[in-house]
């Protein structure tokens, strides 16, 4: 069995890399808390590339408008219809912001339309416990972006499973920190991504 | 009988005289090898005694040397002696003991011959000869017993007067070995080793008396005891010590302190009982001998006070307090009293005053109370001022740096008179931010329901509430306008504009209020399909007119232009005409937030997380390094035992270094081993008195040995 190695989706239009640390943390948060095999460095891997079929989750997220190519969507398109987990955050945290809005219709009408999911999911309970759903984030909690504290996540279902998860928290910016900052932390934002991460590996 | 016969009864009876005459020569010969190394050991011994009296310093003799010079080398030289004889000297064969005996007996000359030839090898004639030897020896035997008895007493006369001598010095030296220790102590060693005989050895050490009178104001009566070796008294008190002869030779010393010894008809040492564990050694000569001063002190006298019970808040400045409290000392009480401590604050100002009130003589009881009334008005107390309370005790100890007995201190706090009218102020939280400030899309909202309105409401309300849009439509403006400042040229200021030829020029001029792109500027650069509204509302096709700051700026000028419209119509109450200005506006800082942005950044560094370090697998080869457990560090109780075996074993060797050792584990053992300590008492008592030690030390080693509580149920119990 080969080791997880944790994805960043590149597309063609807005900044996919807006969140060059996540993927550092994210590998860090699982390494700690699970004996999963992971692999030490992630991978940055096109939409516009079969390669993308390879990886279980692939992670997107961007200020910018997403606009996906037409190669890119049937890629995707594919990934999902083969059981993989595309889990996009917006990184504007803006419900009105141009990544939410072209996101969301990008998704819409390549996989499906985004409902929310509900906070008794089996994603909040596939390693942690989160009682209330998705753990809120700090840029939530300032009245950043849309001032709005998101009480569910969105995601696309296929097969009693999820194909595409969305998140407008701002997961990004939450697990975007300096590596050397997480000892300095009380509790460890990134323990969502375990679950993400074990759920898209079990389920 | 023929002669043949008799000539073989001849020769027996030779052999059988010769065979007489050898045994008796080897046995004088083995006692002579005897004697010989007896007496080489006795001297031996006794060298080696009076030899280790002899004070050579530096040079002491360790136990085990004294053990080995004492025994093990007096009996290494016997028996060198008797194996030197052994080894040395020849056998008494019957040929040898033959010709001693033909030496001495001339006629006797055939002797040899017949023992050392067998009985059936002689001729007639020698056969004959030896017949007449036969009879020789068998008539005159006598003398050969006396050159016998001779030949013994040359050999054992030499050895055994030195054997003699020695024996009859060994006394003497046991005397004088004994002389020079201390009385008791070498008996007390003696019989502790099973061996009960006694010198009887008097000196001036032997009986002394102890007087111990206690401090004047402690009020106790002084105590006589008898050839001690321990004395409990009260620290402070006057220890006499008093013996028999006079002074002359005796010293004292108190741990380093040198005490002097004085007296003609009895000698006599006095010391203060110092205030820990001592020790006081009196020495005359080699002799010596120790007093061990336990000391116990004078206790501070306990106090309690009964009232106040708790701290107290009075409201009033008036009335009194009752003050009560009681004490009790060991030895004796002097005086009871309250000592008060009235503070006063006031800003930057702080006084403090201290007096005690209610002082009762207790003329030396171990127990007595007091009571006081602390009226308040002869205070002159006031409002905010604190009393602290305590309840002091002096006992009799005479010295004026003596600490008194304390009880606890109660405040007494006298509110002040707004005391109980202020209200507590939380501090406020952090102002958040104003969120009562509406957004563009939010103000054409409410233009509109406004609009819808319109006919129903009167013309005065729909100007009061046209007029407020207007001023947050202005808001919204401004804060474009400083937008577009800010990206223009950093400048914080909004709505100014500059004009041609006053040197500060960013391509945007007033025209009607409005920002329009001016002075047909440098720097110019043609934005596809850019369209700014001009000062008519129309937008503004020449784009060969803009700078590059302002097409960038473009959509946020748009929407300003904008706003001023719909801030004019607004005030004028025109909302019908002020909402397709606010959707322009709208739409403009739509299309300002969709613009295309510029990323300004490096390549992405991957990251590569060290798993074994987030593991805490670390980079080594996995194997841990070993760690074992530190020794424990040795108990004092181990200590005490280690320490007191080593006085066990050298009392057989050096009983007064043993009582030395001894004497000093019971003052350490004083302050943290009262078993060991009591016990150790009785060693040193019986050894004082000559009596055997080793009961006493066995209890001792068994109070060291005593289980220890441990925490938690023995294994086998049931939980």
């Amino acid at each position: 069995m080969s080791a997880f190695v944790f994805a960043t989706a590149q597309y063609e239009s807005g900044d996919w890399d807006s969140a060059p640390s996540l993927a550092g943390n994210v590998i860090d948060t699982i390494a700690r808390y699970t004996s999963l095999e992971v692999a030490p460095q992630g991978a940055m891997v096109s939409l516009s590339s079969n390669d993308a079929l390879r990886y279980p989750l692939l992670f997107l997220t961007g200020h910018l408008p997403v606009r996906f190519t037409a190669q890119e969507g049937r890629v995707l398109k594919r990934y999902v219809e083969r059981g993989g987990l595309l889990f996009i955050d917006d990184h504007n945290h803006d419900i009105d912001g141009a990544f939410h809005k072209t996101a969301t219709e990008e998704i819409s009408r390549l996989i499906g339309p985004l409902q929310p999911l509900p906070n008794t999911h089996a994603l909040y309970s596939s390693f942690f416990k989160f009682e209330d759903g998705p753990p809120t984030t700090s840029h939530e909690l300032n009245g950043w972006g849309d001032n709005l504290v998101h009480e569910q996540l969105l995601a696309v279902t296929r097969n009693d499973r999820i194909g595409v998860l969305y998140s407008n928290k701002d997961y990004s910016s939450e697990w975007n920190f300096h590596p050397d900052n997480k000892r300095f932390m009380g509790v460890d934002p990134t323990r969502f991504a375990v679950n993400i991460v074990v759920y898209a590996l079990t389920r | 009988m023929t002669a043949t016969a008799m000539t073989l009864a001849g020769a027996t009876q030779v052999r059988d005289a010769m065979s007489r005459v050898r045994v008796y020569l080897r046995n004088t010969l083995v006692g002579r090898s005897l004697l010989m190394a007896a007496a080489t050991g006795v001297i031996a011994a006794l060298v080696v005694r009076l030899a280790l009296l002899l004070p050579i310093a530096p040079f002491a003799p360790s136990h085990t040397l004294r053990t080995l010079l004492s025994w093990v080398l007096p009996v290494a030289l016997a028996t060198g002696v008797l194996l030197w004889r052994f080894l040395q000297q020849e056998r008494v064969t019957p040929v040898r003991a033959a010709l001693w005996y033909e030496e001495r007996k001339p006629c006797a000359h055939a002797v040899v011959t017949l023992i050392e030839q067998p009985g059936g090898a002689l001729s007639e004639q020698i056969a004959s000869q030896l017949a007449r030897q036969a009879a020789i020896a068998s008539h005159d035997t006598l003398p050969a017993r006396a050159q016998l008895r001779e030949a013994r007493w040359k050999a054992w006369r030499v050895p055994g007067a030195l054997l003699l001598v020695a024996s009859m010095c060994w006394p003497v030296v046991t005397a004088i070995q004994s002389r020079a220790l201390p009385s008791g102590v070498g008996e007390a060693a003696l019989s502790a080793t099973g061996n009960a005989s006694r010198t009887g050895a008097v000196n001036r050490l032997s009986d002394w008396q102890v007087r111990v009178t206690p401090p004047s104001y402690a009020g106790l009566p002084a105590q006589s005891l008898s050839d001690v070796g321990t004395v409990r008294a009260l620290t402070g008190s006057r220890v006499l010590v008093s013996g028999n002869g006079n002074a002359n030779g005796l010293s004292a010393t108190l741990g380093e302190q040198t005490l002097s010894v004085s007296g003609n008809n009895g000698w006599q040492v006095s010391v203060i009982m110092p205030n820990v564990p001592s020790a006081v050694r009196v020495a005359d000569g080699a002799q010596s001998r120790v007093l061990t001063l336990v000391p116990y002190p004078d206790s501070l006298p306990q106090v309690q006070l009964l009232a106040p019970l708790r701290d107290s808040v009075y409201r009033d400045t008036v009335g009194t307090a009752t003050l009560s409290a009681q004490a009790s000392d060991d030895i004796g009480l002097q005086s009871l009293a309250f000592e008060v401590i009235l503070t006063r604050a006031s800003g930057e100002q702080y006084t403090a005053r201290t007096f005690t009130v209610g002082e009762a003589a207790l003329n030396g009881s171990r127990n007595g109370g007091t009571r006081y009334a602390l009226s308040f008005a002869g205070l002159n107390v006031a409002p905010g001022d604190v009393m602290h309370v305590r309840a002091i005790a002096r006992d009799l100890h005479p010295f004026a740096s003596r600490e008194p007995g304390v009880s606890e201190t109660r405040s007494i706090r006298f509110a002040r008179a707004d005391e109980y009218d202020s209200v507590a102020v939380e501090a406020a939280p952090p102002p958040v931010v104003d969120s009562s400030l509406l957004s563009q899309r939010m103000l054409l909202d409410l233009t509109e329901k406004l609009e819808v309105r319109r006919p129903r409401i009167a013309r005065e309300v729909l100007v009061s509430e046209s007029r407020k849009l207007a001023t947050e439509q202005a808001r919204i403006r401004r804060a474009v306008s400083a937008m577009v400042f800010q990206r223009l040229t950093g400048e914080g200021e909004s709505e100014h504009v500059h004009y041609e030829g006053d040197g500060h020029d960013h391509g945007l001029t007033a025209q009607a209020g409005k920002l329009v792109p001016g002075f047909g500027g440098s720097g110019v650069v043609a934005m596809p399909g850019a369209q700014v509204t001009g000062a008519s509302g129309q937008p503004n096709n020449n784009a060969t007119d803009e700078s590059a700051i302002v097409a960038i700026n473009r959509p946020l000028l748009e929407a300003y232009n904008a706003m001023w419209d719909a801030g004019r119509a607004l005030e004028l109450a025109d909302t019908r005409e002020a909402i397709p200005h606010m959707r322009l506006a709208l739409d403009a800082i739509q299309r300002a937030r969709a613009a295309e942005r510029i990323y300004l950044r490096g390549r992405v560094r991957p990251i590569v997380v060290d798993l074994a370090r987030v593991r805490l697998a670390g980079k080594d080869t996995g194997q841990d390094s070993r760690r074992s457990a530190g020794e424990p560090l040795t108990s004092a109780r181990d200590m005490y035992g280690n320490r007191l075996l080593r006085a066990s074993e050298q009392l057989l060797i050096d009983p007064v270094a043993a009582r030395d050792s001894l004497v000093a584990l019971r003052i350490d053992a004083l302050a943290d081993d009262a078993e060991l300590s009591a016990a150790l008492e009785v060693v040193l008592t019986a050894l004082q008195a000559g009596n055997d030690v080793t009961a006493p030390l066995v209890r001792a080693r068994r109070s060291l040995l005593r289980p220890v509580a441990g925490q938690g149920v023995p294994s086998w119990s049931v939980p």
